[in-house]
């Protein structure tokens, strides 16, 4: 308890630059959050498989290496699927495609967001409006079905997945922080920096951004479950990457297809696959939520979850 | 209290109104129109592309043409929403384009499905999870405890259709099953259940989930609140503690968040109507989509996008009903 307060008790904003980094405090968050530190090593597992899948697999994922539908033995662990390609290799390949996505577009999706919450909260009136208003009409759809409509028209690639992906967390992002920078902007310090002539962007910059570092991170952190379990949900309905590139989502949803022929056999891996990455996702963002920001404890960010929340699905 | 009312009423219509331009436009600029669709689905055929007819234009253009000047896709796009805003306020959703029914009775045809799945769902995860949340919270820190907290953690981990998917392949490995037409359940439940409550039961867990972690953190909150401790200190028995001073006091966000899980229940429904081959309205707009069905895209959506808005807005009116506290600014 007495380490936790001494991590607990630096400002939010000096926490989250230098001491993240250092050793120290990953031991610390070891010792202190035994729960994130498994999330931060199923997230480990999760981004090797995506960086060196050559190092796990043994045959092809693309390449047919046996016959179709067959059971697990010695040389596919998991059996075959329909063309007889190794569902082993498949599911670790699998990896690549939702790291990949979730993460790229959450950065992007969240730091687009930030700008344009910090920006147009500061400045306020006229242009704060008609943002609000905007994401009073996104947040009424269902970012799944958002989704399903821009994949449908434009093709699915791995750019405008990523592209409609990053669009989907902006809107309530964008009210999330909104309440964080009104706080912030309120604050002595401000108007002091107001007072002794500091020009607005310097404000924005040096002021403001650093106040809400913090839930920055740990919006990012939250969300990127939801965003894999968004991606994987895509890719189920179709709408993912092409149908034979590996993904998780595409596996469950070849499986479906397959039903009388493989059983759970296809849908089990992938499955736990995806609940694991985003497990250990879910589990580093409360733990982050809590050192970074304590404050923020049940206050429901990232609890929104799966799909509704800032994605769907 | 009813001036926010009001005003809130008054911004609905802001609101749908931002939303179906919004759609609108997202529609048309993003390019591959039903047009588009149709001749990529004729296999675009090569011969008679060569040929060119009077304005010097290949047959295949000529007829691409005359198939969008006949669906009003040429108009500019303000024009084309104007029109179409114009019809849906005298009450006429227009055509689907691909097979030219009525919007309006597709809509019909498809609602009942997902409005009972919905229904269920929402349903099934209040009696699942803020009970569930509820026993979490009287025994803290047990076995008990720890094992519904893994299963709500499964819940928010595991996506809808992994749980549908295996859940299809146990009822259609195990005991052959095969959703059946929708029929109302007042003209046969059996048939009706058969089909619909599978898929209801998949959104129920998984809309469960997060209702049980918050029911459960906001009675711990409140139960370490001082007027408990008072509470305690009258020497009131536990039970009345819990049931009577904790409960009602800790209910309140639950009821918020039933209302934000709303679009998750949405989304989760497309995905499960999918899976499970329901005749609703999540299958509909897939297919919608595919084909870029624009006039049922259009009115789907923004029934999707009218129910969430009200739905919020009647629990925001709860709010304050069930808190009488809350003020509205």
């Amino acid at each position: 308890m007495a380490q936790q307060t001494a991590l607990r008790r630096p400002k939010t904003s000096y926490v989250t630059g230098p001491v993240i980094s250092s050793l120290g405090f990953t031991w610390k968050f070891i010792r202190l959050k035994p729960l994130g530190a498994l999330g931060g090593f199923l997230i480990l597992i999760a981004v090797v498989l995506a960086a060196f899948p050559f190092l796990f697999d043994h045959g092809e994922p693309m390449l047919i290496t046996g016959v179709p539908f067959t059971g697990p033995n010695a040389t596919h662990w998991f059996g075959t699927d329909f063309v007889g390609r190794d569902l082993y290799a498949r599911t670790i390949w699998g990896a690549r495609v939702s790291i990949q996505v979730g993460v790229t577009a959450v950065f992007l999706g969240i730091t687009f967001a930030m700008v344009v919450a910090v920006i147009t909260t500061y400045y306020g009136g006229l242009w704060d409006l008609i943002v609000q208003r905007i994401v009073d009409a996104l947040l009424a759809i269902p970012g799944l079905i958002l989704a399903l409509f821009v994949l449908t028209v434009i093709g699915s690639s791995l750019t405008t997945l990523i592209g409609t992906m990053a669009f989907l967390f902006i809107p309530r992002t964008i009210r999330t922080l909104r309440s964080a920078v009104l706080s912030v902007k309120q604050m002595p310090y401000v108007e002091s920096a107001k007072a002794i002539g500091a020009s607005t962007p310097r404000i924005l910059i040096k002021y403001i951004f650093p106040q809400i570092t913090a839930l920055y991170l740990i919006i990012v952190s939250l969300i990127i479950g939801s965003a894999i379990i968004l991606e994987t949900s895509l890719s189920f309905l179709g709408l993912g990457l092409p149908v034979d590139t590996p993904s998780w989502g595409n596996l469950v949803n070849e499986g479906v297809g397959s039903i009388f022929f493989t059983g759970y056999r296809q849908v089990i891996p992938p499955g736990i696959a995806i609940a694991a990455t985003v497990f250990g996702f879910n589990l580093l963002g409360d733990a982050l939520r809590d050192i970074l920001d304590p404050r923020l404890r049940g206050s429901g960010v990232g609890l929104r979850g799966r799909g509704g929340g800032p994605a769907a699905g | 209290m009813g001036t926010y009312i009001v005003r809130r009423l008054l911004l609905f219509p802001v609101t749908l109104f931002l939303l179906s331009i919004f759609f609108f436009f997202m529609l048309r600029t993003i390019p591959g129109d039903f047009v588009d669709y149709l001749f990529t689905q004729e296999g675009g055929s090569g011969s008679y592309q060569r040929i060119t007819g009077q304005k010097g234009e290949t047959v295949q253009q000529e007829y691409e043409r005359i198939v969008r000047e006949s669906y009003g896709l040429d108009k500019p796009v303000h024009v084309q929403y104007f029109r179409w805003m114009g019809h849906i306020l005298r009450g006429d959703f227009g055509r689907s384009y691909s097979n030219e029914k009525r919007v309006i009775d597709v809509f019909k045809s498809r609602i009942p499905a997902s409005a009972q799945l919905g229904l269920m769902g929402l349903i099934g995860s209040v009696i699942i999870g803020i009970p569930l949340g509820i026993i979490s919270a009287r025994f803290p820190e047990t076995w008990l405890d720890n094992g519904l907290r893994m299963l709500a953690m499964t819940g928010l981990t595991v996506p809808h259709f992994v749980i549908a998917a295996l859940i299809l392949v146990f009822l259609s490995t195990t005991f052959h099953w095969i959703a059946p037409d929708f029929v109302y359940f007042w003209d046969n439940p059996r048939q009706n259940l058969t089909n619909i409550a599978f898929p209801a039961a998949v959104l129920s867990v998984t809309a469960a989930a997060p209702l049980m972690r918050l029911t459960r953190s906001q009675m711990l909150e409140v139960l370490s609140q001082d007027y408990i401790r008072t509470a305690r200190a009258k020497g009131l028995a536990e039970r009345t503690i819990f049931y009577r001073h904790a409960l009602r006091n800790a209910i309140l966000p639950v009821v918020t968040v039933v209302g934000l899980s709303l679009d998750r229940l949405i989304a989760g429904s497309v995905i499960v109507e999918v899976v499970f081959g329901i005749n609703g309205m999540g299958a509909a707009l897939v297919r919608a989509a595919s084909s870029r069905d624009f006039p049922v895209i259009q009115m789907f959506t923004l029934t999707i996008g009218s129910v969430i808005i009200l739905i919020n807005l009647i629990v925001d009116v709860t709010y304050g009903w069930i808190d009488p506290r809350v003020r509205y600014e």
